[in-house]
């Protein structure tokens, strides 16, 4: 049997990195996921949400471009490595804790994943890109 | 060294174990009329604060934390607590106090209060203990306005000042703030 996207068993999930957090959204809203250099210009993830870049040291690449559906329109971000995809058992999808629902200004945020990958577990933010800001918290920078 | 020096010597040393023994004898009169509180005692920065036992589910060694972007900084983040997703709140932003950096006797407290459990990031854990509900005062009036809501009681622990919190303000307080 093949799974589709979505399925009472899980999800299918898109997951990268953004600001040094490892970020997911359901493969059914990813439209195209390219190489920098032949995507339009796009607003970095990290900086629609406020993170601070991945390292100091060595800045994120920001090598990907990913284009997901929002709502009628599609929106390229820009992302960092690695990007894979992933199926997510629903035993591994978590609503947010009360707290951070409640506190979270973000409206995007919306799950968390408990995911297995290379013989290690690790937390996924499930984001939501119908929910994405249209502009940079900290910077206001519009929406290239 | 005379026998009489060793006599004397001897004499103190009875008298000085009888006190000891009639002490501990002391200490260990319970008033068993008295009712006692379960306390969880522990530190932030260099105040000491409790909160009841019964708000308490399990005190945890430090763990990963994972940081969830527009939470604001006194919502740490998240762990995973087997098979289970907990927030993470840094205790010392919502009293007022700062935190040291996290080392092995950093420690989260489990608390459930207001319908809600989370972590609380806490600086050590100092004691678990029985305390008789007498020995619990009521909070000064002197006390900042940040804890005053929060504070039911004080008491005194080594000679030092105990805050006793409420988790269910806490927690109610923390959903309320727009901050």
């Amino acid at each position: 049997m093949t799974l589709s996207p979505t399925t009472s068993a899980g999800l299918d999930l898109v997951l990268f990195h953004a600001g040094g957090l490892t970020c997911a959204v359901e493969a059914s809203l990813v439209v195209a996921l390219r190489d920098a250099r032949t995507a339009p210009p796009a607003i970095a993830l990290a900086e629609l949400l406020d993170l601070a870049p991945a390292s100091p040291i060595a800045p994120p690449s920001q090598a990907r471009r990913l284009c997901v559906r929002q709502g009628h329109r599609e929106r390229w971000l820009a992302i960092d490595e690695p990007v894979r995809h992933q199926h997510a058992p629903a035993a591994a999808l978590y609503p947010l804790p009360p707290l951070v629902a409640t506190r979270c200004r973000i409206r995007c945020v919306r799950a968390l994943a408990w995911l297995r990958a290379h013989d290690a577990e690790s937390l996924a933010i499930l984001l939501d890109p119908r929910h994405l800001p249209e502009r940079a918290i900290r910077s206001g920078k519009p929406l290239v | 060294m005379t026998q009489t020096d060793t006599d004397q010597l001897a004499e103190i040393l009875a008298r000085r174990h009888r006190t000891e023994l009639d002490a501990d004898a002391d200490a260990a009169i319970v008033d068993v009329e008295t009712p006692t509180t379960q306390l969880v005692l522990f530190a932030v920065g260099d105040s000491l604060f409790a909160f009841p036992g019964t708000s308490i589910l399990e005190i945890l060694p430090w763990a990963r934390i994972y940081p969830i972007p527009g939470c604001p900084p006194s919502l740490e983040g998240v762990l995973h607590l087997r098979g289970e997703i907990v927030s993470v709140v840094r205790l010392g932003d919502l009293l007022d106090r700062g935190h040291a950096e996290p080392d092995r006797k950093t420690a989260i407290l489990l608390g459930q209060g207001a319908g809600l459990r989370s972590g609380l990031h806490v600086d050590r854990v100092l004691d678990v203990l029985e305390l008789a509900s007498t020995g619990i005062q009521p909070p000064p009036t002197t006390l900042a306005e940040s804890l005053r809501r929060l504070a039911t009681g004080v008491f005194h622990y080594r000679d030092q000042p105990v805050i006793l919190l409420d988790l269910d303000r806490l927690f109610t307080d923390y959903l309320r703030d727009p901050s």
